[in-house]
């Protein structure tokens, strides 16, 4: 039976019937934009990743579900101690991220501003509430609610597609602004106002001399002080969107080759060959890889209805109050619907963990296996995070290995960090001028077609990849631009920048 | 990155190697500071080490392969381990970098392990609760766990009624028990033990080299794990025992960083979790048979067995078999197959492998979905091989992994005399098990795999067999789902626990040095306790030396060789800095070959040979890169021209760079060698300025002397070369830090204009190639501007195509902004504003009026005047175009060479080399209008412009005479 629509995330019954299918026409142009990604202009060509509303499957099809660590990975890779659990609730510079400067023009002057987001990638994200005095903590608010969701519900289907796009999706739905400050009061209290929540002019975002619109005055700021400094209401780091779920699911479909002509099939150099998501979390090499396994086994994958990333359950063994209480009326599901039972899935997008007042004691008073809880981080670390891809078998040829779009560098600094980048670009585009002895390598080397010599490439020895662009008279006839700047970020930002950042519209 | 040598005489014997002794003893002891330190003194120097369990074992191994009866090992092993109290008795209170989870005990983190909340049930006391723990529950720890190993009950007892003396009047022996290898190691449920064990990576010897892990495998395959026998992939030490590489969280076979936090006497030491796990016999065999009816009554599951759902539950069978190599049944052939109990994965097919013996191990087919072993299996749950979990890709199970000791205690359950009073005792399994986090290790398996019904693969379920659970109001229900061939999964409930745990404790095993310290004994000196490097390492260092010379010895020859047939005079400043350069980087490398003579063991002589290796091939990478070049030098065509492109961009940086200096704007030791020019095979010409980093082989380095490109077809038609005066101003920029100013200086004026943002923003991702291009019209004038048009003469889609992005401004944009300045500089030389109007109408005739990008033209005074006559606080005060003055005198004189070399009358004698070629591309112009075949007058052209290069070409050393600061310069590059 074919799908009716596309659901909000958790099955979330927040929006009017029109908005309903709006969101559904707009989930659904963006599965559609995947295939035809994946199709690359070829109709025919075969491919692995569909959409369920054009091609239905049966009510029996597989489900997989695919669980990650709520607590970010990266974090636990690169600090040790308390580092690990403050480092997460930390708010970011957006613009040190992505290496430029966001800027406001008033009276004709450029005024930098910049956005927070939280150190927290693994499409879970929390806030704690301080209790009255130093050390206190009265309460920690989860979500894993896509900021896309926030940005349609504020200003429609036009706050997420561009006037091509919006040809393409037959309900074209306006925002609700009114409601968006209803459910921002009942998350957040009643002191928020509209003013808050949108940007008041224009801003600008520019970097490696490439300057770009990124929001209009008037626009819901997905970076709200009720979302960052003063509240918690969905998802703020540029690598937590609806949208790279997507992007991630079909990416993984694609089967790949490495450069000898052996299909890649290890997690890591998959999600390095394919170029989606980021190889430093739990989450995103283990959705990829499981969806290629899918794929390798002949199957066509989607993503489950309600498409979203959900906090599927806690696990709050050894969470006990000062005195041995039981606390686990202390978690409570907001938004979205707990597990219905063993072999079933959360889609919870917001919980909180907040002792009753009348239990008498407060959140820094609750032990985890005899440890007091601090931060926020120790309660999401008990966090398992959940999506659920569909698969089915619609026959039809195989599709072809594609070689890699993508590869791994290193960090000098901590070996076990990579980064994705573009084919063209070498490791040492990552290099910091500072830091002249440091340089990022090859990840494996074998991917990217390096020479395979007497002894296997130790570690700290990058194989050969193109050099640094030098300053030319011309551009080539190609039309390539050279970067004479040698700038060091400049190809960060623009690996990071495809990977979707809410509210800003890069070229590829 | 080679792998450690491992302290075997520091480590305990049961981390490394392992005891493996048939009996087994366990002593918990407590007591005072000084009791315990009495206690240790006297237990110290029976401690066994991994040198010591080694030679027993290898003893074992080799009476066996002799086909011996069992051999009397007669070693009765001892080992300690100290709980967090216990080190802070002993006076080691530094437990700061230690894990959490340790430092609280496993009394306080029973909680999170899932162990049973209800201190009672039914009114009676629940063994499970850590209240009634046997050991290990609040109260009850122990400070010290003595672990003993022995052949037999005699040689057992023996060691106990030792213990019990030597902490007599000491310390208390508040806990002892047995564990006993059963039948086959099979633990009391019946399911044989003890098969699946990561290798640990290390060397035990190095002369000969002796991994403690044999590799086994003839061949190794590809990718993935490395394995020392099939099954057993390698993994580093410092998983398991500190100060070693961690493994890789990344790449299979490679190592991660070392714990640099710790104290040191924790270095050789292992972090050790017991429990004390009893076993329910008769509940797990009753409820497993009662559940397998349940199941066989349902749909796709008829025929299913009690025998067949155990072996889900455990993932193998009795004997070990994996339940995927055999679904339906155990098979003893299989069974007797020792290397293809462990050879298995689940997400793929596992090839057959040879072992080094020639035997060959058969393959086994891949499971990803569960249909054969469930996700919920409790092998497969501990360990989940080649598959991706929760915790990120496959090779984080790696770094997961435990080395497990225990061994069963308690009686056999005697099933065909029900009412034997042996089966009332309890029994189950001493689990043991080092690693070098119990947080990040133990606790990750325990807590976040096997308690839990969504990990790590998927949701099938909690690990039935040893998993805990607590539901609400005390439920302990796990329900494990077995999947049916359309991969629908059916529920498995296992209403009560067969495995509860019942005592245990957390501890820290110090190396033996450490224990000896704490005990207060004189600690052995490490330097004593290393074997001293054999002759092959004397060798080694003499092979490296010879290594770290050959690049001295090859730079003296090549001078020597070339003294002759290089320009001197050209290329001595170059040679003489890459050369003085280079040796900074030989006499470290020297350094660190004296150094290796004193190595204290194979790890640092390979670590630090390492760091020499590296070192050398990128002072090689260096000198091959500019010997490449150099070398063109010494084929005669190519010396000529390159000769006559060298001096032409020496003369350009040379005007430039001497002003500045005398205006103040730069020490002496910043005007350095000028840029070396080589061949490319491409469309345009480019540069790499003083310090660009470029990725050589395999190699970053840092370019200490600037080099232009120049396209190898350009040189026969010298005129070309005028562009040299483009790349030599971005070197310019370079040497003269001049990029920040430049960018304020345009930044501050763009702020100030109207010109729509859009286009500011393009200005500003040009600004490095139009300030090339006006520094180079100051140096060359018109010239410049005609060459470029000829380079950018191109298919007008690609000469018409917005380059917004920069670096290069869009190409139609290019040439009216040239003409432009030639007019602004028309304002001192009016016959420029003849050749500006030429080149302007030329380009509207080939391109048309650019539409939109006309509109650039409104911005060319703002930016002219930002970057080329904005004072720059920095430069003194003066502007760019101070520093290239392009007066009347120079363009006359250039115009008065152009027609000598179109003609050939008037020698003009003397001339900069960068007027000759700037003449000759205005001869090249003029000799359009010539009718005739301009073949020849081509020919005459380059002959002329030659012969002026060369009268003209300034003499001596091309530099400003002062060194550059060697050593900040060598840094500088990495060298």
């Amino acid at each position: 039976m074919p799908l009716e629509r596309f659901s909000a995330p958790g099955n979330l019954q927040d929006l009017s019937p029109e908005m309903a299918q709006g969101w559904s026409d707009l989930v659904e142009h963006w599965l559609n934009t995947e295939v035809r990604r994946l199709k690359a202009g070829e109709p025919a060509r075969p491919i692995r990743f569909f959409n369920e509303r054009a091609s239905p499957v049966p009510a029996t099809a597989a489900t997989a579900a695919i669980p990650w660590d709520g607590f970010p990975k990266v974090l636990k890779l690169t600090q040790t101690g308390d580092a690990v659990w403050a480092e997460a609730e930390k708010l970011r510079s957006l613009a040190a991220r992505f290496r430029g400067q966001f800027f406001t023009l008033q009276n004709g002057q450029s005024i930098p501003i910049d956005f927070g987001y939280r150190n927290q990638d693994e499409y879970l994200e929390w806030r704690i509430t301080p209790g009255g005095a130093a050390g206190q903590l009265a309460s920690v608010a989860f979500t894993c609610e896509p900021p896309e969701y926030w940005q349609f519900i504020a200003g429609g289907t036009r706050a997420l597609a561009s006037g091509n796009e919006l040809a393409q999706i037959p309900h074209v739905v306006g925002g609700d602004p009114d409601f968006l400050l209803t459910l921002y009061r009942q998350l957040c209290g009643p002191a928020v106002q509209l003013a808050d929540l949108v940007h008041p002019s224009d801003v600008f975002f520019v970097t490696d001399g490439q300057p770009e619109v990124f929001a209009r005055e008037g626009e819901y700021n997905l970076y709200n002080k009720w979302n960052t400094t003063h509240g918690i209401v969905h998802l703020t780091h540029p690598s937590n969107t609806l949208r790279a779920e997507i992007n991630l699911a079909a990416g993984g479909s694609v089967l790949r080759k490495a450069p000898n002509g052996s299909p890649v099939t290890d997690p890591l150099r998959l999600i390095c060959c394919s170029g989606y998501g980021s190889p430093n979390r739990s989450s995103d090499p283990t959705i990829g890889s499981r969806v290629n396994g899918l794929t390798r086994a002949g199957l066509s994958v989607t993503l489950r209805d309600p498409i979203g990333l959900y906090l599927n359950a806690i696990n709050l063994d050894g969470f006990e109050g000062p005195n041995g209480e039981d606390v686990s009326g202390a978690w409570q599901v907001r938004r979205g619907q707990a597990a219905a039972g063993p072999g079933t899935t959360g889609t919870i997008v917001r919980a909180e963990f907040a002792p009753d007042p009348a239990a008498g004691f407060r959140v820094d008073q609750v032990l985890i296996g005899g440890e007091p809880i601090r931060f926020g981080g120790q309660i999401a670390d008990k966090i398992g995070m959940v999506l659920t891809g569909k698969a089915h078998d619609f026959g039809g040829a195989a599709p072809a290995l594609e070689a890699c779009s993508n590869h791994c560098c290193r960090s000098p600094a901590h070996a076990d960090f990579l980064a994705i980048l573009e084919p063209e670009q070498g490791c040492q585009v990552l290099d910091d001028p500072n830091q002249p002895t440091q340089h990022w390598v090859e990840a494996f080397p074998v991917m990217v077609g390096g020479p395979s010599g007497l002894a296997a490439t130790p570690p700290g020895v990058a194989a050969a990849g193109g050099g640094p662009v030098p300053a030319g008279l011309v551009a080539t006839p190609a039309g390539l631009a050279r970067d004479s700047a040698n700038a060091p970020g400049a190809a960060m930002l623009r690996a990071a920048s495809r990977r979707f950042i809410p509210g800003l519209s890069r070229r590829s | 990155m080679s792998e450690p040598l491992l302290e075997i005489d520091s480590i305990q014997g049961n981390v490394l190697p392992g005891f493996g002794s048939a009996a087994q003893l366990l002593v918990g002891v407590t007591g005072s500071p000084e009791g315990l330190r009495a206690f240790l003194a006297d237990l110290a120097p029976r401690l066994a080490s991994a040198r010591d369990v080694l030679g027993g074992r290898r003893q074992v191994r080799a009476a066996l392969a002799a086909r011996l009866a069992d051999p009397d090992r007669g070693a009765t092993w001892f080992n300690v381990a100290l709980s967090a109290a216990g080190l802070r008795k002993l006076g080691r209170p530094d437990l700061d970098a230690f894990d959490t989870a340790f430092k609280l005990g496993l009394a306080a983190r029973s909680g999170t392990l899932g162990d049973p909340r209800q201190a009672s049930i039914g009114g009676l006391p629940n063994p499970g609760h850590k209240s009634h723990w046997v050991v290990g529950g609040p109260g009850n720890e122990a400070d010290v766990l003595v672990i003993v190993g022995a052949d037999d009950e005699p040689a057992r007892a023996e060691a106990e009624t030792w213990l019990r003396a030597a902490a007599d009047g000491r310390a208390t022996i508040s806990y002892a028990e047995r564990g006993n290898a059963r039948l086959e190691n099979r633990e009391h449920f019946g399911f044989r033990d003890d098969i699946s064990h990561p290798g640990v990576r290390g060397l035990v010897e190095t002369n000969p080299p002796s991994f403690l892990t044999t590799r086994h495998l003839a061949e190794q395959l590809p990718d993935g794990p490395e394995f020392g026998l099939p099954g057993q992939p390698l993994v580093w030490p410092g998983q398991f025992v500190l100060g070693y590489p961690t493994q890789s969280q990344v790449g299979h076979r490679d190592p991660g960083p070392v714990a640099s936090n710790l104290p040191a006497w924790a270095v050789n030491g292992s972090f050790l979790v017991f429990r004390r796990l009893q076993q329910d016999v008769p509940g797990f065999v009753r409820d497993t048979d009662a559940m397998a009816a349940d199941l066989a009554a349902r749909p796709g599951w008829a025929g299913m067995t009690g025998a067949r759902l155990r072996a889900l539950i455990v993932g193998r069978w009795p004997s070990g078999v994996p339940v995927g190599r055999s679904p339906l049944a155990d098979d003893p052939t299989i069974a007797a197959d020792r290397f293809a109990l462990n050879h298995f994965g689940y997400e793929k097919a596992v090839p057959p492998v040879r072992l080094g013996s020639g035997e060959l191990v058969p393959s086994a087919p891949a499971d990803p979905d569960g249909l054969l072993v469930p996700h919920f299996a409790h092998v497969r749950k501990v360990n989940p091989r080649d598959r991706d979990t929760d915790q990120g890709a496959a090779v984080v199970t790696l770094s997961l992994r435990l080395l497990r000791r225990g061994l069963p205690f308690g009686p056999d359950y005697d099933h065909d005399r029900a009412d034997n009073p042996d089966n009332a005792r309890p029994r189950g399994l001493l689990f043991l098990s080092y690693q070098a986090s119990i947080q990040r290790q133990f606790e990750v398996i325990q807590a976040k795999w096997m308690n839990s019904a969504s990990a790590p693969e998927s949701v099938a379920g909690e690990d039935l067999l040893i998993g805990q659970r607590n539901g609400p109001g005390g439920d302990r229900t796990r329900t494990g789902f077995v999947v049916r061939p359309d991969l629908q999964g059916d529920p498995v409930p296992a209403l009560q626990d067969w495995v509860l745990p019942t005592g245990g404790g957390y501890f820290f095993a110090p190396s033996i040095p450490a224990v000896r310290e704490m005990a207060g004994l004189v600690p052995i000196r490490r330097e004593a306790a290393m074997p001293q490097l054999g002759p092959s390492y004397t060798l080694r260092r003499v092979e490296l030396k010879r290594r770290v010379d050959a690049l001295p010895t090859e730079l003296d020859e090549w001078k020597e060789r070339t003294l002759e047939e290089v320009d001197k005079n050209a290329h001595f400043t170059q040679v003489q800095t890459i050369d003085a350069l280079l040796r900074v980087s030989v006499d470290k490398q020297q350094a660190i070959v004296s150094s290796l003579a004193g190595a204290a063991d194979a790890a640092e002589f390979t670590t630090k040979s390492f760091e020499l290796i590296q070192m050398i091939n990128r002072a090689q990478t260096v000198w091959d890169y500019f010997r490449d070049k150099f070398n063109l030098r010494l084929i005669p065509k190519f010396a000529s021209d390159l000769w006559i492109a060298d001096t032409i961009a020496w003369d350009c940086y040379f005007t430039v760079m001497t002003n500045a200096v005398i205006a103040g704007i730069v020490a002496r030791d910043k005007f350095r060698e000028p840029p070396l020019t080589f061949l490319i095979t491409e469309f345009s010409p480019y540069t790499y300025k003083r310090g660009d980093a470029l990725k050589l082989g395999k190699e970053n380095v840092a370019l200490p002397v600037p080099v232009i490109g120049l396209p190898c077809d350009h040189l026969p038609n010298p005129w070309e070369f005028v562009y040299l005066a483009h790349e030599v101003a971005h070197d310019l920029e370079r040497d003269l830090d001049l990029l920040e100013p430049l960018k304020g200086a345009l930044a501050g004026a763009l702020a100030a204009s109207q010109i729509p943002q859009a286009r500011a923003w393009c200005w500003t991702a040009w600004l490095q190639e139009v300030f090339a291009d006006l520094v180079a019209l100051h140096l060359c004038g018109p010239a410049f501007s005609q060459g470029l048009a000829t380079i950018l003469s191109l298919p007008a889609d690609k000469v018409l195509t917005p380059n917004p992005a920069g670096p290069h401004p869009t190409h139609y944009v290019r040439i009216p902004m040239n003409a432009a300045y030639l007019s602004r500089m028309a304002a001192s030389v009016p016959a420029l504003e003849a050749d500006a109007k030429a080149l302007r109408e030329s380009w509207v005739a080939a391109y048309g009026d650019g539409g939109e990008l006309a509109k650039f033209a409104d911005d060319f005074t703002l930016v002219f005047d930002a970057l080329m006559t904005t004072k720059i606080p920095v430069f003194q005060n003066q502007t760019v175009a101070d520093l290239v003055p392009y007066a009347a005198a120079d363009d006359t004189r250039i115009r008065d060479v152009a027609d000598y070399i179109r003609t050939g009358n008037n020698n003009p004698g003397r001339v900069p080399p960068r007027f000759c070629v700037s003449a000759s591309r205005l001869a090249v112009t003029a000799a359009a209008s010539q009718n005739a075949d301009p073949t020849g007058l081509l020919n005459d052209i380059k002959t002329r412009t030659e012969t002026l290069v060369r009268a003209g070409a300034p003499d001596g050393l091309r530099s400003s005479g002062a060194r550059p600061r060697l050593e900040e310069a060598a840094a500088d590059l990495g060298l």
